[in-house]
């Protein structure tokens, strides 16, 4: 396309990109920053949005990432903040009038920017002090707002939802009906941005998913449908739901395909029905090997449980369990690293007490591990993180620990890459200033970096030596408490204060309940919705 | 019951390859309550086949699938509610019951025609009339036309003669494009664009990339002595 000169066009309507009034891009992962610019330049669009002339797209980001849009600010004209249902439509219409009255590029966006849940990156004025942290964030103009809102849906029943949702004719990733059944998680884990940035917990009407799925089903003609949200264990209709989905849709040749759900007797029984591969393996999460370092992240669940799970399932046939945990969490000693190989062991233990005669073979545990990347809006928000050599050591010692296991010959450990991780660091809680080492490792041909096989390493040391970012002081500094971050412009709900409270929390490894359980203040509760206002009409 | 359905393909919908077309197609009988009947088995699938995959580009007003259904509305209802779920680029051309020991359209086809065009750009200099002396001269006269056909693991030579059942220069729109009629089905099958190829070998021109836009007209089954067949032809309304 570049050799010919042909600009990026839409699938639908052929018509180039650099046409339309707006180009969105939802940014899901830090490390496909190096494709938004390759969007941008396949589509003549300059990639500075201060360079975009009148004619040019509105370049509008979304998606988790924005919850720390800075590395990535200077690329676009705004960001949406929050959930989408709320103020496009305000947004379009500022458009429209703008457009209508001949206001230019450049007022349309200081009029946007008063919009609750824009950002709009260029009103705002940012300082650095000679520690190299942020001095100061301000709005350039008195009527732009200090603080941009996070946007959320309250009235989960009457927003819109994409009943005829677009069917490609390829192979894509989600081939099937997806049906959110609820926002926000109660769990609160403290690693988790999902966790904290989608707060408060609000399901939907069951009755309205049971129509729903009728109708997206009868309109896209899938052949699968998945349930989509975070812990869908915790969504209270959700036997009804399921049962519901099995009766009606699994005699038509509709698949139902199961989201994670906490091991217990009812998902045991549902998997049974509606597998199609049969017995295929089970995952858990128990993301730390220890109960302390559990307690840490605030991940509720013990050993017993996991213990019990396994079991449960092991009985009812399975022999594959896979596991998930993260490495180079605050606190961690050796002890922590080596009891995820012992809960493995443990895991395959509870296997083998099923009477030969009864079990079908060996058992198959798979560990992996990834390593932890602090995430803005989280009480680890303040974590340090560690170099790529000290993140392989910690691997190391997995894979000892797994060796001197009595049962090594049943389990297998996987590890991710540490390069990566450091990327990801930088980019998840950088500032304005990474922008640089963005474009510049572009500009070397970084691209598709979330693909292993094209991720380069060296052009992107390459690139922040050039631009002169130093990556230790996105990662390895100890923060201050009373740091003011890149992200602290954004509301997110969740106040600082009780962000600070969970991470003395975690620090001193207390846990903290649930949101149904109790009530721990963190902010979400101003919206007057969800899990904040359940049981209490 | 069995039934055969003919459907065109068009416009922008000649880049959908033929597993991408299967899978809209599974998708397009749910959405229109065709009752079809699904395999047994632990991974039911719907029970459909195709006649003879047309290859990426090419577009099609003969294109045929079969299926199983349990029940079935007429003919009619059948194609005005496909067409309700089509995309432009798709369309139902008919829906009849075939007998219950019909074979599936894939095992009996034996031939397909074709019009390649000229596609913009690539518009010869010759005229029907040179074009039509030499395709006389190249196809009508010799009793046989070996060639080697080369395929991923071995050459073989064959006799285009054989297999070749029409080749001639038509008009359209004003201009000289060809028709083809081919051997077609899993074996012997010959890619009409094989015979242009063969065809500006014997004229001493390099036939172009992209030269032609393919069109298919229909499948037969038959043979060339017993006369060939429109797959069509095999079914019978349903009233």
């Amino acid at each position: 396309m570049k050799e010919q000169k042909i600009p990026l066009f839409a699938l639908e309507s052929q018509q180039p990109v650099k046409n339309f009034d707006f180009l969105g891009i939802t940014i899901q992962y830090e490390m496909c920053y190096t494709n938004i610019l390759q969007i941008l330049d396949l589509s003549q669009i300059p990639l500075h949005a201060e360079e975009r002339g009148e004619d040019m797209p509105i370049v509008i980001g979304g998606g988790p990432c924005t919850y720390n849009p800075e590395p990535i600010a200077e690329f676009f004209d705004l960001f949406y903040i929050g959930e989408g249902e709320i103020s496009y439509d305000a947004l379009f219409t500022l458009y429209k009038d703008c457009k209508k009255n001949g206001t230019g590029r450049r007022d349309f966006l200081r009029k946007a920017a008063r919009i609750p849940g824009i950002y709009v990156p260029s009103m705002y004025e940012v300082t650095y002090g000679s520690d190299g942290c942020l001095a100061s964030f301000t709005p350039k103009y008195e009527d732009i707002p200090a603080k941009v809102e996070k946007q959320v849906v309250l009235e989960m029943s009457v927003s819109p939802y994409p009943k005829k949702p677009l069917v490609p004719f390829i192979k894509a990733t989600q081939d099937r009906v997806v049906l959110e059944i609820q926002r926000g998680c109660i769990r609160g884990c403290r690693f988790c941005q999902a966790g904290m940035i989608y707060r408060p917990t609000r399901e939907k009407d069951v009755e309205q998913l049971k129509q729903y799925a009728y109708e997206m089903l009868k309109s896209t003609g899938h052949e699968e449908i998945s349930l989509s949200s975070l812990s869908s264990s915790d969504y209270s209709q959700l036997e009804e739901l399921v049962t519901f989905l099995i009766d009606h849709f699994q005699g038509k040749g509709v698949n139902i395909s199961l989201p994670s759900l906490r091991i217990d007797a009812f998902s045991l029984d549902v998997m049974e029905k509606v597998q199609d591969i049969r017995k295929s393996s089970l995952t858990f999460a128990p993301e730390a090997g220890s109960q302390r370092m559990r307690d840490v992240i605030n991940k509720g669940l013990t050993k017993e449980i996991i213990l019990d799970g396994a079991g449960q399932a092991f009985e009812g046939g399975w022999q594959k369990v896979k596991l998930y945990f993260m490495l180079g969490l605050p606190t961690e000693t050796t002890e922590d690293m080596q009891a995820i190989a012992e809960l493995a062991n443990d895991i395959a233990v509870r296997y083998y007490e099923i009477p030969k005669e009864k079990r079908n073979g060996k058992c198959q545990i798979t560990i992996s591990t990834s390593f932890f990347v602090p995430k803005p809006f989280t009480p680890l928000q303040w974590a340090t993180m560690c170099t790529a050599e000290e993140y392989l050591g910690k691997a190391k010692v997995v894979n000892e620990a797994v060796k001197n296991q009595l049962n090594r010959k049943s389990i297998r450990y996987n590890w991710h890459e540490a390069d990566v991780t450091v990327l990801e660091g930088v980019f998840a809680r950088g500032d304005r200033r990474v922008a640089a080492a963005i474009e510049r490792a572009y500009e070397k041909g970084a691209l598709f970096d979330a693909w292993s096989e094209y991720f380069d390493n060296e052009r992107w040391l390459d690139a922040f030596a050039e631009t002169g970012v130093d990556i230790s002081f996105y990662t390895l500094r100890p923060r201050d408490l009373e740091e003011l971050f890149p992200w602290d412009f954004i509301d997110a709900g969740v106040t600082k204060e009780f962000l600070k409270r969970e991470w003395k929390r975690a620090c001193e490894g207390v846990v903290t309940p649930n949101c149904r359980m109790n009530c721990s203040g963190c902010g979400a509760s101003k919206y007057q919705g969800g899990v904040c206002v359940e049981g209490k009409n | 019951m069995k039934v055969r359905i003919k459907f065109s393909k068009f416009g922008n919908m000649k880049f959908i390859g033929h597993l991408d077309t299967m899978r809209y197609f599974q998708k397009a009988m749910r959405r229109a309550d065709i009752d079809i009947a699904y395999s047994t088995g632990f991974s039911p699938h719907q029970i459909m086949s195709f006649a003879a995959p047309l290859g990426v580009g090419i577009t099609s007003e003969g294109e045929y699938l079969d299926i199983e259904v349990n029940s079935s509305r007429s003919t009619k209802q059948s194609v005005d509610a496909l067409n309700h779920v089509m995309v432009n680029g798709f369309s139902v051309l008919d829906y009849r019951k075939l007998p219950d020991q019909a074979k599936t359209a894939m095992s009996i086809v034996t031939c397909a025609d074709y019009t390649l065009t000229y596609r913009e750009g690539y518009e010869t200099d010759r005229t029907f009339e040179q074009l039509s002396e030499a395709v006389h001269a190249f196809y009508e006269v010799p009793d046989q036309i070996e060639i080697v056909k080369k395929t991923k693991k071995s050459e073989k030579v064959i006799d285009l003669k054989q297999l070749v059942y029409d080749f001639q220069v038509v008009l359209v729109e004003g201009k000289p494009a060809f028709y083809v009629k081919v051997s077609t089905g899993s074996s012997d099958n010959i890619k009409p664009e094989l015979v242009l190829e063969q065809f500006y070998e014997y004229l001493g021109l390099e036939l172009q990339k992209f030269t032609f836009q393919t069109h298919r007209h229909d499948v037969y089954t038959g043979s060339m002595s017993e006369g060939f067949i429109s797959l069509n032809d095999m079914g019978e309304v349903i009233e």
